[in-house]
């Protein structure tokens, strides 16, 4: 009982505090496609890289049968309630997204009237009509199972969102044999295209080909600025908030959500170089170069007039002064990952910074930035590659709390949202015990200081007077500075 | 811009046309504003004109000549004009207690702008004079004086030559101290090196290479710069920017007649009459009007310029500077998309917007090829993030190229004098040709100054009642701060500040109601 009020709590915590994060869950589905060949996406396929598992799903030539298609009551649309061993398929998966998951509301998102004006910013939608047919593409990769979907349709009640086959790969080569006996599953897994969505790293992965990108799915700076929020993904944050139709065999273990953290920046980070190298290779029409959304939002966007050094500017060196710091959100994870052995952290580390700086440059040079992207990726997966397979190397929650906490310590003397935010989750997630006593009213303060002020869609952070929800930059740094203090004692204890 | 760069584009178009008027009128725009150096003619310093030019003295004013100039140039420069403070403002060289002292904070800020900027220790010096004293000073800009005589002391910040052009030709004996230089034609006078500071379109050539930039003449403030902490550099308008100035010259309505005035008046306008006509048709014109719509059109050229300029190596184009500020910087707001004018694609800078200004009078198939070349600019600022460079680059040849041609409407019109009728016609012109730009602070400013400046004249010549003006031109004044800071004993980060603020909160519906409203009384007392 108690854990489940410590649950609720945490789930509490959770959606307060990504509000924001959350609400771009309901217009995103997940799919992934890393050896997609027949979408608009032109980009060659490396066979060092079909190996996350979750490279079958050729969404554009393979039929979709359709969520309804999974609704018998005897298969994936009945109550089920008996079947409660840890493992087991519920039985009742259809149901519950259908009644609790957001990814089945996405296509009321994308029919919405602020949807419509942001497809008619973008020149997608002229006169009710689909005028750019690349675009809605674009748009549906993530937001519908079928993407072949016609301009006529564009109505609330038409299609199904992002159902069943779009994480678990378009049904048509493995529906009629991934239910006949015990291993037939196991065989569509392994043989037609049904996703292993098991393992987190995989599983992380095609939650992060929308939440992120991929290098069919561009939601870029033009459409955030005609209205679509700005993606803040973290794995842990969103499987905790999300209605599960599944059971994990360790989900009660204290390390899970470290888990899914960790799966996550990996994912992450290879999701956004995915992207990357899509849109310096210019391999989607949607796809622009150079692409404003690499770099964070409040280095361009703060209001101009104050005193220098004293905005809501990150504090970056001279050498990018006038010149924008790259968006770290989903790039720098594996940094701080006690996993990875520390030579191969530290050269991907360095490859990251040479990637970085050559997106800062003044002209960033796309073809290069495409080879490093793509480089850095193999690199990557090379560092979590067990037999073929991305796999989460063993580590020690112990150490990571640790890396996690003296990350959070190092923000106080840094202006930047995006890492005080990205080790504020990584303590949370981290941590065995930060939702109960004392923990949790110092994790609120932190949360406090990172919630985005009422009208803005961006942190304005921290301020130098405290406004509203936003702490002064020494209100900050004192509630930080305790903070830390109070997570360590607490490690040592 | 040297002429070089535009011979062969230049051939290419005059060929394919074959009209006789065109092929006089294709000519480089630079050189057109007849503000180059000639060869051979250097920078000789303010002390060499000083000598004269500091009070009246009886022998000039035996030998007739004070009639035109005033002969006290150089003191009302020295003691009133801001721009020989402009090197003294950035100087690095003052004591720490010189620099607490200093209330306007400017050396302090140069100094803190050059070490941000991150220069090595042994390029300084270089970079200085190279990025900052180009037009602190207005030194060693290539085309301007290729050879600074060692007299030329920058100490003295914007000094005469840097606006009257070299002077080391022109001041010699027989030239410019004589009664007869005044009658010679603008263009002989170019030839030894003197500016022809009469005609508008020059004149605003000169102020803007500084005042908007001149990549060519390394005057340039980067986006580097003003993230370094270089004040933003307001819009421009040529009567505003003077009236800014403590005049040391004569307006040409209150210089007297001389016996080469018909000649004089010859050379410098085609108006049709006999010499009293003429000569009351100059005194009668709306000459502030004038100069602020040719000042307006030049910063309109020399935009564009710019761009070429810019876009001549397309691999080093995109300086955020060349684009609007608030484009970018403006906090992310929940309703922001929804002020953004629905032409233009989300999420890509614009221009700063100085591509729109045209003007009445002008042959309709002219006006057509500039509006379209603009609509094809900005579509391709448009066409990708910072826009596509090289297309940039060859529209901005062909844009130059049709201003070439309109260049030789220009000196039509300098050559012509504005009349109320002129005055009312612009302001209606403005008012309606301006409309959708209004939304941005910049292009609203200026457009204000220009508006300005007509009711202005409008109303000092008796057409207009101060009263049916006055209230909505000052509620404009404020929503835009169109008075310039001059020297103020106030730190220039903070009159920094406050521009900016002034900026990001201006009220663009309103700003389009009170200029409608300015124009619409003109045209009704008309």
């Amino acid at each position: 009982m108690t854990k489940q009020i410590a649950l609720v709590r945490n789930l509490k915590i959770a959606a307060v505090t990504f509000a924001l994060l959350l609400a771009v869950v309901e217009q995103t589905r997940g799919q992934t496609s890393t050896a997609d060949t027949s979408s608009s996406s032109n980009l060659p396929d490396d066979p060092n890289l079909s190996s996350w598992g979750i490279d079958s799903i050729h969404r554009m030539t393979q039929g979709v049968r359709g969520a309804a298609s999974c609704a018998t009551s005897s298969c994936h649309g009945g109550p089920k309630a008996g079947v409660s061993s840890l493992g087991a398929p519920r039985g009742s998966e259809y149901p519950l997204w259908l009644e609790r998951d957001p990814h089945a509301q996405s296509w009321k998102t994308i029919s919405s009237e602020a949807s419509l004006k942001i497809l008619t910013k973008l020149g997608i939608l002229r006169d009710g009509k689909i005028a750019y047919a690349e675009g809605f593409q674009n748009c549906l990769a993530c937001h519908n199972t079928d993407p072949n979907i016609t301009a006529e349709q564009l109505s609330p009640r038409i299609a199904e969102g992002v159902g069943c086959e779009s994480c678990h790969g378009p049904a048509e080569p493995w529906y009629d044999r991934h239910y006949q006996g015990s291993a037939s599953a196991k065989f569509a897994k392994t043989n037609l295209g049904l996703t292993d969505s098991g393992p987190l790293v995989p599983r992380a992965k095609i939650c992060a080909s929308c939440h992120v990108g991929s290098k069919d799915r561009d939601m870029n700076h033009d459409i955030i600025a005609a209205g679509h929020p700005a993606l803040y993904f973290d794995m842990a944050v969103y499987h905790e908030a999300y209605p599960k139709h599944w059971r994990d065999k360790d989900q009660n273990q204290s390390n899970f959500r470290s888990k899914l953290w960790l799966a996550g920046k990996i994912a992450m980070a290879d999701a956004e170089l995915e992207l990357l190298e899509s849109r310096a290779c210019k391999s989607l029409p949607v796809s622009t170069w150079p692409e404003l959304s690499n770099y964070q939002c409040n280095s361009c966007h703060f209001q101009l007039g104050g005193i220098p050094k004293a905005n809501s500017q990150p504090d970056h060196d001279v050498v990018t002064r006038g010149r924008a710091p790259v968006r770290d959100w989903n790039l720098n994870g594996f940094a701080m990952l006690s996993a990875i052995p520390a030579p191969t952290q530290s050269e991907l580390v360095n490859s990251l910074n040479g990637l970085r700086e050559l997106l800062q440059s003044p002209n960033p040079d796309s073809k290069l930035i495409a080879a490093k992207s793509h480089q850095l990726r193999i690199q990557l997966f090379n560092s979590i590659n067990e037999n073929g397979k991305p796999t989460l190397p063993a580590w020690s929650m112990k150490s990571q709390t640790a890396i996690s906490i003296q990350r959070l310590d190092e923000t106080r003397q840094s202006n930047s949202w995006e890492l005080a935010a990205e080790a504020y989750t990584a303590v949370w997630a981290t941590h065995p015990n930060t939702s109960t006593g004392h923990l949790a009213l110092v994790m609120n303060t932190i949360r406090n200081g990172l919630l985005f002020p009422k009208d803005l869609m961006m942190p304005h952070f921290p301020r130098q007077q405290s406004g509203g929800t936003s702490p002064s930059l020494r209100e900050w740094n004192e509630a930080l500075q305790q903070a830390v203090v109070a997570l360590k004692n607490d490690e040592l204890r | 811009m040297t002429g070089q760069k535009f011979v062969l584009p230049m051939l290419a178009f005059t060929l394919g046309i074959l009209s006789s008027t065109l092929i006089a009128a294709a000519e480089p725009t630079h050189s057109a504003y007849h503000a180059t150096v000639p060869t051979g003619v250097n920078s000789i310093g303010v002390k060499e004109c000083a000598a004269c030019h500091s009070a009246p003295n009886p022998i000039y004013d035996a030998l007739g000549v004070t009639k035109f100039v005033r002969l006290v140039e150089a003191t009302e420069w020295r003691e009133r004009d801001k721009h020989a403070y402009a090197y003294q403002l950035v100087r690095q060289d003052l004591s720490p207690d010189e620099l607490e002292k200093d209330e306007r904070k400017s050396n302090q800020l140069s100094i803190d702008i050059t070490s941000k900027l991150n220069w090595k220790p042994e390029e300084r010096k270089n970079k200085f004079e190279q990025k900052c004293l180009t037009c602190h000073v207005g030194m060693n800009a290539s085309e301007r004086s290729p050879k600074v005589d060692p007299k030329f002391n920058i100490q003295f910040g914007v000094q005469c030559e840097s606006c009257h052009g070299p002077g080391s030709e022109y001041t010699k004996l027989e030239h410019h101290q004589q009664v007869s230089w005044r009658a010679k034609s603008p263009e002989e006078k170019a030839e030894l090196g003197m500016w022809n500071l009469s005609s508008p379109s020059t004149t605003a050539k000169i102020c803007l290479s500084c005042h908007l930039g001149n990549i060519d003449e390394d005057r340039f403030v980067s986006h580097d710069m003003y993230a370094a902490g270089h004040p933003v550099l307001p819009p421009f308008d040529l009567q505003v920017f003077l009236d800014a100035m403590p005049p040391h010259w004569r307006p040409l309505q209150e210089k007297p007649l001389f016996e080469n005035q018909a000649e004089y008046n010859r050379v410098h306008f085609d108006i049709p009459g006999n010499s009293d006509e003429i000569q009351s048709a100059i005194r009668d014109s709306y000459d502030k009007t004038r100069r602020s719509m040719l000042g307006g059109l030049a910063a309109n050229d020399l935009g564009i310029e710019l761009i070429h300029q810019g876009t001549a190596k397309p691999s080093t184009w995109g300086d955020y500077s060349n684009y609007n500020c608030m484009g970018c910087h403006q906090e992310l707001k929940k309703n922001s998309t929804q002020i953004r004018p629905h032409s233009r694609t989300p999420g890509r800078p614009f221009p700063a917007n100085w591509l729109t200004l045209d003007y009445p009078n002008i042959h309709v198939s002219s006006r057509d090829t500039h509006a379209s070349l603009t609509r094809e600019m900005l579509a391709s600022f448009d066409s990708v993030p910072f826009g596509d460079a090289q297309r940039l680059n060859q529209l901005s040849v062909k844009h130059l190229q049709s201003l070439a041609d309109r260049f030789q409407d220009r000196r039509k019109m300098e050559k012509q004098v504005m009349s109320k009728k002129d005055v009312v016609q612009w302001l209606d012109f403005l008012n309606t040709s301006r409309q959708e730009s209004l939304t941005d602070f910049w292009v609203a400013k200026q457009t204000a100054w220009m508006v300005c400046v007509a009711i202005d004249e409008l109303v000092e010549r008796g057409d207009l009642k101060i009263d049916s003006v006055s209230p909505s031109q000052r509620e404009l004044r404020e929503l835009l701060r169109l008075d310039l800071q001059l020297l103020q004993k106030q730190s220039v980060l903070s009159v920094q500040k406050s521009i900016l603020e002034t900026a990001q909160h201006f009220d663009a519906a309103r700003c389009k109601e009170l200029i409608d409203l300015l124009v619409n009384t003109a045209v009704s007392r008309r």
